[in-house]
């Protein structure tokens, strides 16, 4: 146990500290960054809260379980969505295997060390989302303190249904891509296509609940009505759905002393013999794992002599080396891959949702308002995911680590390899706007020319935010990580990348806005010259940027110590 | 040529200078030794000769380009092998040596002939389509330095070359080292060690808490034959000699 402890704690101290870069100017932003970002994010999350408020106050004795068991199951997602990669790259990466063997500890010790680092991690997700889901349901319902009590249960509970889900479906997969270590590119292929059949099934698992019986009643205006309506005429799924849940959400609501104490122990009960099965496996396949890790196969090279390539730009050498490391790098090139993947495929299950009939009646797509509404929002979806998801924009120069050395001994300018990377970035978005705008007008009823307005746009302020993100990475490069996840994902460029995204929005919304209003009050449809009006804002937004980036990045770029 | 003037260089906001006031000059032709122990500021004199640390005082030219006012002229006549071994992981060798012979603009028909000749020399060619990553220290660092030389550099840095290499590698490269120097090529390497030192360099300084102690040929810094260099470098660093005597 003592060992366990020790573990953890390195763990996590290291994972910590790999994320302080000190610079010269003393670095006192931190904390004024965090509440910038609080002050932001709080309306958002205010939002649920006031929603599940009202619900709560809504919502009579017969349906508070299954409230509580969808929240409940709302927060589990989250963490279920979170926690693939932390997994990955925590537990099943293994890029300390080498450390850890050699220590006189068991390597079960190191799985379930590594597991709570991850649910350490994911603790914080559970509160925030607990805090702003599930509590003020319980005010809005008036419920007694046994509720608050296992509140604080849930809030503990939560992450583990969800992580030990992942680590049991990660386990064969992992073993899997064990055996294609030194293909760099098969293993990175392997990943993101696991990842993408995990949130595949999920997503299906969520679409299937969500097909649950319609109301006739629907009322957009009254969107705390609508759902308890939904809730009382499906608590049965529910129930059978989230039993897991429904367990714990009866122990919080109930009246009956035994009922609540059975239903806790059935909650514990369950959580122990996923955790046990976790632990049964890893007993079985962990310590081979970590061991094989380390044995990086290569292929017999038949051909020993010097292979000459053919020379090119330096802007493109530097953009092409750059790819291939990333997309042989398991950590990095999942995400690489993933997220450009992803953004089509999300758009095209929403597209096909779109067009259900029922939802096709309600909006007449002939109807100018719809359409240019519906395109409007594609674009939005495209802002939001494709920024705040560009991680080779994100992390241009933390993803250079140990290496970051050559970027500075090269005879190459700054300017170029910026440039180089701005290029890779921009090249892989454009593959992924280009697939989803070919997807949107295939599937809805647009005319096909809008193909241009839907690629262009999010590429152009891509291209833009791409260069604030890496301006932000050369601020405050972390060069030391070790995990991809806990040191990047959690670091506060992310944060701030959303922010970008998120204000990019809000730039959009205003413009779009407007020329809604005009439709709506006067009957005007200048639709095509709001379009206009976005790309030539995106060119300037994008050319301010790009100046702005070429004239700070040395001075942030010759700041950098190694 | 190297010309180090009156340079400082402080990490972050440390107290301490990690190089205090460096004034040397590096002629061409000659292999010098760059001695010290341990956190003396060996490797942070190198990294700002190569324009990896910026330098807060003073000033390093390189064949009389100054490194701050342009970088990538000056780089362009370097070739350096850091002591990490780091590079991009990811790449085959081959890729690799690809990749420096285009960054730093090889004549595309001098490329393979270079490459083959290094490679063989350090027994590399049978590895050279396999992931870097895959390789032993000693190979990564051999790697390092094939890359190094792709385009004849007119100033070779090396930062601890010799630590990790097995015998007959260590060998190739001390010659190579002096052939290097006597086409008239400039060759600067750090070290640790001292009988490696004793045995190439034309000329050695030796550092101690970033600033420089003693620079002379090897016969000037002994005055006598029967004081070794090592008796030398323990006085000058003020290593406590008597501790294990007794
Ligand atoms: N990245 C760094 N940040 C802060 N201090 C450093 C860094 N690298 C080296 N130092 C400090 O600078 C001094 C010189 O280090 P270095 O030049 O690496 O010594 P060496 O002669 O062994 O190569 C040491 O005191 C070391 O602690
Ligand atoms: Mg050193």
């Amino acid at each position: 146990m003592t060992k366990f402890f020790a573990l953890v704690k390195a763990m996590f101290l290291n994972q910590q500290r790999a994320s302080t870069f000190k610079s010269k100017a003393s670095n006192k932003k931190g904390v004024s960054t965090r509440l910038i970002l609080g002050i932001v994010f709080a309306p958002l999350l205010m939002l649920m809260a006031v929603q599940t408020y009202f619900v709560g106050t809504l919502s009579d004795a017969t349906i508070q379980k299954e409230v509580i068991s969808v929240l409940m199951g709302a927060c589990q997602g989250m963490v279920f969505m979170f926690s693939i990669p932390s997994m990955l790259n925590v537990v099943f990466s293994c890029n300390d295997a080498e450390r850890l063997l050699s220590m006189p500890v068991k390597p079960i010790t190191i799985f379930t060390a590594k597991l709570t680092l991850v649910y350490l991690y994911e603790l914080a997700t559970s509160l925030v989302m607990s805090l702003f889901l599930i509590l003020p349901f319980g005010i809005g319902a008036g419920l007694g303190v046994q509720f608050y009590f296992f509140l604080i249960v849930a809030v503990v509970i939560i992450p583990l249904l969800p992580l030990l889900l992942v680590a049991i479906v990660c386990f064969p997969f992992a073993y899997l891509s064990n055996y294609l270590q030194g293909k760099g590119f098969a293993k990175t292929l392997v990943t993101t296509l696991f990842f993408l059949v995990v949130m595949g099934a999920y997503f299906a698992l969520v679409l299937s609940f969500g097909s649950m019986e319609g109301s006739d009643q629907m009322d957009f205006s009254d969107l705390a009505v609508l759902l308890v309506n939904l809730f009382s005429q499906n608590s049965q799924k529910i129930s059978t759905f989230a039993f897991f849940n429904y367990w714990l959400a009866t122990a919080m609501v109930s009246t009956n002393f035994v009922e609540i104490i059975l239903n806790f122990l059935a909650t514990l009960g369950l959580n122990l013999v996923s955790l046990a099965l976790a632990v049964l496996l890893s007993n079985l396949l962990y310590k081979k794992m970590l061991s094989k890790s380390l044995e990086k196969t290569s292929k017999k090279a038949k051909d020993t002599r010097f292979l000459q390539e053919k020379q090119s730009n330096k802007l493109l050498t530097l953009a092409m080396c750059d790819l291939k490391r990333l997309l042989r790098e398991s950590q990095m090139g999942f995400q690489v891959l993933a997220m450009p993947i992803l953004i089509p495929i999300i758009m095209a299950v929403l597209c096909f949702a779109l067009t259900t009939d029922g939802i096709n009646q309600q909006l007449n797509f002939s109807d100018p308002f719809y359409s240019n509404l519906m395109l409007i929002m594609v674009v939005f979806y495209n802002l939001v995911i494709g920024i705040s998801g560009n991680v080779l924009a994100m992390y241009p120069i933390s993803r250079e680590r140990t290496s970051f050395f050559m970027m500075k001994t090269m005879p190459v300018s700054l300017k170029t390899q910026l440039n180089a990377k701005l290029l890779l970035s921009t090249a892989m978005i454009t593959i992924s706007y280009l697939a989803t705008a070919v997807i949107c007008v295939t599937v809805l009823p647009i005319e096909w020319y809008f193909v241009f307005v839907l690629a262009l746009l999010p590429i152009i302020f891509s291209f833009g935010s791409s260069c604030v993100t890496m301006l932000l990475d050369l601020r405050k490069p972390i060069l030391d990580w070790t995990n991809f996840q806990t040191s990047l994902k959690n670091s506060p460029n992310t944060w701030w990348t959303m922010l970008i995204a998120l204000c990019l929005l809000f730039a959009t919304l205003i413009v779009a806005g407007l020329f809604v209003a005009l439709y709506q009050v006067a009957q005007i449809d200048l639709f095509w010259l709001m379009y206009v009006v976005l790309i030539v804002l995106g060119i300037v937004y994008s050319l301010i940027a790009h100046s702005i980036l070429m004239k700070n990045s040395k001075k942030y770029f010759d700041r950098i110590e190694i | 040529m190297i010309n180090i003037q009156n340079v400082s260089k402080t990490y972050g906001n440390s107290a301490k200078k990690a190089v205090d006031n460096l004034t040397l000059t590096v002629n061409d032709g000659e292999i010098f030794g760059f001695l010290g122990p341990n956190g003396a500021g060996k490797s942070t004199t190198i990294k700002m000769i190569c324009g990896i640390l910026s330098i807060d005082e003073g000033a390093i030219s390189i064949d009389g380009i100054d490194i701050s006012q342009n970088p990538i002229q000056a780089k362009k006549l370097l070739g350096f092998v850091p002591d990490t071994h780091e590079t991009y992981e990811n790449l085959t060798a081959n890729e690799y040596l690809n990749f420096v012979a285009t960054i730093y603009e090889v004549p595309s028909n001098q490329v393979k002939q270079r490459a083959e000749k290094l490679l063989t020399l350090f027994e590399l060619d049978k590895v050279l389509n396999n992931p870097i990553k895959t390789f032993s220290h000693g190979m990564k660092q051999k790697i390092l330095v094939v890359a190094s030389l792709l385009h004849n550099p007119k100033v070779w840095i090396l930062d601890e070359p010799l630590t990790g290499l097995d015998p007959q590698s260590a060998y190739q490269l001390k010659l190579l080292m002096r052939k290097h120097a006597d086409e008239g090529n400039t060759v600067f390497f750090s070290s640790h060690v001292i009988d490696v030192v004793e045995k190439v360099c034309d000329r050695i300084a030796i550092v101690d808490n970033g600033s420089l102690v003693v620079v002379d040929t090897l016969d000037k810094i002994r005055q006598n034959k029967d004081v070794s260099l090592e008796q030398v470098f323990l006085k000058v660093t003020g290593a406590n000699l008597e501790e294990n005597n007794d």
